[in-house]
């Protein structure tokens, strides 16, 4: 073969393969979509703290990774420098995940960023700094939504970045207060943000909680956290289900979901523990595996429908 | 003549290697075929292409146990370098007040686990009532501190494990667990101080173990230190760290290779492997860092990424063991 024509073949080849990798990849406006659609099968996988295992955690390599991934939210936590910048950090202090110590609030965006975070063995590393909100938002629009954790304190500032960014439409939010006392913190920006419910079988007034919610905001969907399944928890799906939510379930750790952990996928098998979770019907769940989880429901969920 | 067979060599070389493959992917049964190679157990034959290092097998080594997987130097961890066929899996152990060796890097199981305190002031009881956290101090994880005792149990004949932290300090008790378990030649021992510190306090042990010394930049007397090894111990391998890609080291490194000795580079941070660590194979691609290395002397390569290591030495053909 002329070696200018075996050239555009390869380049062909190399064309149609990227463009299918394109198909694969969902973007945001997709997660979106799903988001709002109560009967949508797909499955949307939440990284908690982003991909913390191959980079540390709320850094925007972690966000980056979880892109590739296809992971649908990264849910990260954010804190407020003394200067007025939000950047990503799970902890007040910057002692565990940085070579610094001290409240995030006693430093300055310049004087938290000379600072560099730790890997997974607690070593600094020179290459990964402590991003800013701004920063992350940049690098997830259009890609990946983003559950932002611990901004309930500073609502109004970050949602006015939110905005500046155009990003409202990206950004979930959640709590376990019930709706009077959520309502009385976020006014009427309760309504025009993702918000989610955290809800508990352990709450005597779990019931009553959900369908005040459902009746005055409709949440997309409500996260359920239980220590162990029984009446109550099965009670909670139905309800979140009829009113046309869907259920968020975390398999962080065992007492998030009645046993049904990761480690425990991984120790024990996926199908009892993600399988299982699958089979309640929820359709978002949290993990600190996102990689294995999204690799469980691509090949081994798919295979036994077909 | 010599050329053509070179080529039949290779050629036979090839058709084995190739039989190999198919032997993995057979049923267990007809892999129970009797023959001198397979009657090796995996750790065997790891242990004898660290004796007689060749170019075509560079030796997997995982630092910590697959931290990212499961938290560092938990049977899970390690459990899972195996399943990676990681050839040598590099842990830490430290001595409880009561005389057990456990698997944990710091003197303190503040970082690692959901207690506080020193090893050296709490039993064994006491440290296996901990839960191992998630690294990044993610918590709630079932694993719990692992014995060298367990770890030698579970690594018997599947892979290496390069004893740190036992240095010039708990030989003896390390050694006591591997005959116990029969594992003694599955232990690699390692550590900075000199033949005649080890000779003094260890003895004829120093003989009968696995010895890799380990040369630094800082290492005083350098010629001395390897050649007084060497001598007295002859070691099968050595850890070279350096900081610097023109140094006494890089130069020792290629004199060892012609002797025929394993060299293990420790590709975790910057500054023991000159920059050419794991990071940099993340933005500059395993080439420049994995790649030097290798090109460079690297016979054992610790790394914090073992499966994307595993993945690049199959890629560069140096994993026919």
């Amino acid at each position: 073969m002329k070696p200018i024509i075996s050239l555009f073949i390869k380049i062909g080849a190399v064309l149609l393969w990227s463009l299918s990798a394109q198909a694969q990849q969902k973007s945001a406006q997709d997660w979106i979509n799903i988001l709002q659609d109560h009967q949508a099968k797909e499955v949307m996988v939440i990284a908690h703290r982003g991909d913390w295992r191959n980079a540390p955690e709320n850094s925007l390599q972690a966000i980056e990774n979880c892109i590739k991934m296809g992971v649908a939210v990264a849910e990260i936590d954010i804190q407020r420098s003394k200067d007025g910048h939000f950047v990503l950090m799970h902890d007040r202090t910057i002692d565990r995940t940085t070579n610094g110590k001290g409240k995030v609030e006693n430093y300055t965006l310049a004087e938290l960023q000379a600072f560099y975070l730790k890997d997974g063995l607690g070593v600094p590393q020179p290459v990964y700094t402590i991003p800013t909100l701004e920063d992350a938002l940049k690098i997830s629009k259009g890609k990946i939504l983003l559950n932002l954790d611990k901004a309930d304190r500073w609502l109004e500032e970050v949602l006015a970045l939110v905005d500046r960014m155009e990003m409202r439409d990206h950004c979930i939010f959640k709590s376990s207060k019930p709706y009077a006392e959520v309502k009385a913190q976020m006014g009427d920006e309760l309504e025009k943000v993702w918000f989610m419910p955290i809800v508990r079988p352990s709450n005597p007034n779990v019931m009553e909680d959900i369908k005040e919610y459902q009746a005055k905001i409709k949440p997309v969907a409500f996260e359920v956290c239980f220590p162990e399944y029984n009446q109550t928890t099965q009670d909670i799906f139905d309800a979140v289900k009829e009113g046309n939510g869907k259920v968020w379930i975390n398999s962080l750790w065992d007492f998030l979901s009645g046993g049904h952990s990761d480690e425990r996928a991984m120790v024990e098998g996926k199908d009892q523990t993600w399988g299982w979770i699958l089979e309640q019907g929820a359709t978002m769940i949290q993990t600190d595996r996102p990689e294995a989880l999204i690799h469980f429901i691509k090949n081994e969920k798919q295979n036994e429908e077909l | 003549m010599k050329n053509y067979k070179l080529y039949i060599t290779l050629t036979l070389a090839i058709a084995l290697g190739a039989c190999n493959v198919k032997q993995g992917q057979a049923p267990l049964q007809e892999a129970k075929v009797a023959s001198p190679i397979a009657s090796k157990s995996r750790a065997e034959k790891i242990l004898d292409k660290i004796k007689n290092p060749t170019k075509d097998y560079v030796l997997a080594v995982a630092h910590r146990g697959d931290w990212r997987y499961a938290p560092e130097n938990s049977l899970l961890s390690i459990q899972r370098c195996i399943d990676l066929g990681i050839d040598i899996v590099e842990l830490d152990f430290r001595l409880t007040k009561d005389g057990h060796l456990v698997a944990m890097h710091d003197y303190t199981v503040d970082r690692t686990t959901t207690g506080k305190g020193k090893v050296s002031d709490m039993t064994l009881a006491e440290v296996k009532a901990l839960r191992l956290k998630s690294n990044c101090g993610i918590r709630y994880s079932r694993q719990q501190v692992p014995t060298l005792e367990e770890v030698m149990e579970l690594c018997k004949g599947k892979i290496m494990v390069n004893l740190d932290k036992t240095e010039g300090e708990t030989v003896q008790e390390a050694f006591d667990v591997l005959k116990k378990t029969g594992t003694v030649n599955q232990g690699i021992f390692k550590g900075d101080d000199s033949i005649e510190f080890m000779r003094e306090k260890y003895g004829p042990l120093m003989d009968s173990i696995i010895y890799f010394p380990k040369v630094w930049p800082r290492t005083k007397d350098k010629t001395a230190f390897i050649a007084n090894y060497n001598r007295e111990i002859a070691p099968i391998g050595y850890e070279m760290i350096f900081d610097e890609e023109e140094c006494f080291i890089t130069e020792e490194i290629k004199r060892m290779n012609q002797q025929g000795i394993t060299i293990q580079t420790c590709a975790l941070w910057d500054d023991l492997v000159a920059g050419h660590n794991d990071e940099r194979v993340l933005i500059d691609g395993p080439d420049a860092a994995w790649g030097w290395l290798i090109d460079n002397g690297t016979n054992a390569l610790m790394t914090d990424r073992p499966e994307e290591l595993i993945k690049y030495l199959e890629e560069r053909g140096v994993r026919n063991l």
